[in-house]
């Protein structure tokens, strides 16, 4: 009797887990959208199609299914990697292990260039993402070959270097603009001055409402989103805004080394406001708002003309590689990667979109590379 | 009489209410948990299920989201949790039989081992993490951040729960057996070793089951031994470097664009499916093992 019984709940239980299993489908429709020119149904992920408005469609992950999307080029066009055949051929021989790690702004950067170069050569790269700091201590410490930071190297940093021997090169491989966001709801505010930015982020600051920072603002509660203590963007931040020296802010934000925290955080609250990258920004137009700075020269929207021409102060910044100069000879993988990564700059900026270098940015660059393998 | 009868009667209905009321506390109680993870499935299911293939499996993670796939993630968890307990199981069970079996029952020494063993249980894993930043990765051993480091965190990590499961598995088993085998003339580890552990085997598996299941989903201490990194190529050895899947998630998860969080829950359901299929495969074997002992 007991047993039948227990086979009996056995049984609706099996029978409630398998069901979950077939019922689940039922919630996640697979819309498979068919898309706005004539292509046929998008299957599989990355298939390329051309449309009839003579564009380059690819089939991508997008919410709710794969849809077509526009790749930018045009149809018929061929979706090569940036690699050419000759770079192929260049690295094809070289192999090593190359271990990066530092700022998560520069991160995605030194990634795609990591990425790509291990499709043409034999090497295994991994890039870490712990912060310009975090990275800076294992720099330090003779962990990696290469940091990424957001910010040049400070005074304790570069002490702390010294002091374990370890002798580097500073590369700078892009550049960098801040961007102070806020709600896309936020109807008020269009341009901040640096001194209102500092009474919000200065230790102490007691700004709860936009209405203290300014009167005509309505008072709205103003939740703050901003870099992680251990980011470059932090250190930068608050030397530009707060002022010298660095790392001095209020506490009472929401602090992340995640900058897609800050996006989201200040997309669900109307009188948020947050700073991250430049680059992700330019990611997420459509989800957050940008605030005009205005740096004592007048109100600038963060654009790459603005932050090129160095109108868009102070919250634009050069993006960092250090290179472990000794690692260097005992690593016949680093020259070949950071050839390749200069070379592909332009293309890889581009996709990981930061501001790519001007041309005698790029010229000294080479010019440093070329001194690194000559040592 | 009358009574009595009336007294009868509301006993009985006392008793009836009160079982149909545990009977419905029970039920209750298993749909809530059943209904959690059904809930928490089709959620996944939906955000994700449509995008499951066998590219995600066999791709490597990519910044181009529609290469990207969890290959190096998922052998690299497998490894630091495969080595994980190579190194802690054999280790634990042999503890927990040392305990039970050969340590002298009132000795101070074995006092303080059960004491450490059971507040190490206790212990958070980014402690962990911590130490094994500080003695195994820098420190005396200077591993690096490698694949070994990691194994022997997650194997610190585990290692008292194990012991812990199996003395309560060891103790389960009858005193009659071991006592019964010394009376026939049988060495104190010829009965440990061909009676009581057989028997035991089945409850140390479940345990151990129960604690390998934890480490694969284990992300904190890992994340101090270099775990979150983009890496696109499967560990080779016990010294390369290695990513795991829920840190590749947390990555994925984290980011703002929605297409890279409908990756992160496809990758939560194959590493949901990965979890099923090892607890099953130990399960069976359990079960294959019991089975054989008692023909």
């Amino acid at each position: 009797m007991m047993s039948t019984k227990g086979k009996a709940i056995r049984a609706v239980v099996a029978l409630f887990m398998l069901s979950s299993l077939f019922t689940a489908p039922a919630f996640g429709s697979a819309k498979k959208e068919f898309p706005v020119v004539n292509l046929k149904e998008c299957g599989t992920r990355n298939q390329i199609a051309d449309g009839k408005d003579g564009r380059q469609y690819k089939c991508s992950i997008s919410a709710g299914g794969l849809r077509w999307k526009r790749t930018g080029l045009k149809a018929g066009a061929s979706q090569g990697s940036s690699a050419s055949a000759a770079d192929t051929a260049k690295y094809a021989n070289v192999s090593g292990s190359i271990a990066i790690d530092g700022s998560s702004t520069v991160g995605p950067l030194t990634g795609v260039a990591a990425e790509e170069f291990q499709k043409v050569s034999k090497t295994r790269v991994t890039v870490g993402i712990s912060g310009t700091g975090g990275g800076a201590t294992r720099f330090c410490n003779g962990e990696i070959d290469i940091a990424n930071a957001s910010t040049p190297y400070n005074e304790k940093q570069r002490a702390l270097c010294e002091s374990k021997g370890v002798k580097f090169t500073e590369l700078r491989v892009a550049t960098d603009a801040l961007t102070v966001v806020i709600n896309k709801r936020n109807n008020w505010a269009k341009c901040l001055t640096v001194a209102q930015l500092k009474r919000v982020w200065q230790p102490g600051s007691k700004i709860q409402y936009w209405s203290q920072l300014d009167r005509s603002f309505p008072r709205l509660k103003m939740p703050l989103f901003g870099a992680g203590t251990d980011s470059g963007t932090f250190e930068y931040f608050t030397e530009s805004i707060n002022g010298k020296p660095a790392r001095r802010s209020r506490v009472d934000y929401t602090p992340t080394e995640d900058d897609n925290v800050t996006v989201n955080g200040v997309k669900r609250s109307r009188g948020a406001m947050g700073y991250y990258g430049f680059s992700y920004w330019r990611e997420n137009t459509d989800i957050n708002k940008a605030l005009q700075i205005d740096g004592g020269k007048g109100c600038t929207s963060p654009s790459l003309e603005a932050v090129l021409d160095g109108t868009y102060t102070p919250l634009a910044r050069p993006l960092l590689i250090y290179v472990n100069n000794a690692k260097v000879k005992s690593n016949n993988a680093i020259i070949p990667f950071l050839e390749f990564y200069a070379a592909q700059l332009d293309d890889l900026s581009q996709r990981a979109k930061f501001l790519p270098l001007t041309a005698p940015q790029k010229k000294k660059l080479n010019d440093e590379i070329a001194v690194l393998k000559a040592k | 009489m009358s009574q009595t009868i009336s007294l009868k009667k509301q006993i009985s209905i006392r008793r009836v209410l009160i079982d149909a009321a545990f009977r419905t506390f029970l039920y209750f109680s298993i749909f809530t948990a059943l209904g959690m993870i059904f809930w928490v499935v089709s959620r996944l299911w939906s955000d994700a299920g449509w995008l499951l293939s066998w590219d995600l499996i066999t791709n490597y993670p990519s910044y181009n989201i529609d290469d990207a796939g969890f290959q190096s993630p998922l052998v690299g968890s497998l490894w630091v949790v495969g080595f994980a307990t190579l190194m802690a199981l054999p280790t634990g069970v042999l503890t927990a039989l040392y305990l039970e079996h050969f340590a002298g029952k009132s000795n101070k020494l074995t006092r303080l081992i059960e004491l450490n063993v059971q507040n190490l249980a206790g212990v958070p894993a980014v402690v962990f993490g911590l130490i094994g930043l500080a003695f195994i990765v820098r420190g005396f051993v200077k591993w690096g951040f490698t694949v070994g480091s990691a194994a022997v965190v997650i194997a610190m990590l585990i290692l008292p729960v194990i012991i812990i499961v199996s003395r309560e598995a060891i103790r389960s088993v009858p005193p009659s057996y071991k006592e019964g085998a010394l009376a026939l003339g049988a060495t104190n580890w010829q009965a440990v070793w061909r009676l009581v552990l057989p028997s035991a085997i089945p409850g140390t598996a479940t345990g151990s089951i129960l604690a390998i299941s934890r480490a694969i989903g284990e992300s904190a201490p890992l994340l101090l031994l270099g775990a979150l990194s983009f890496v696109t190529f499967n560990p080779t050895g016990l010294d390369s470097p290695f990513t795991i899947m829920p840190l590749t998630i947390f990555k994925y998860a984290s980011d703002s664009r929605e297409e890279y969080q409908i990756l992160a829950s496809a990758g939560s359901l194959i590493l949901v499916a990965v979890l099923f299929t090892l607890n099953l495969t130990a399960i069976l074997l359990r079960d294959f093992a019991t089975r054989k002992r008692n023909v």
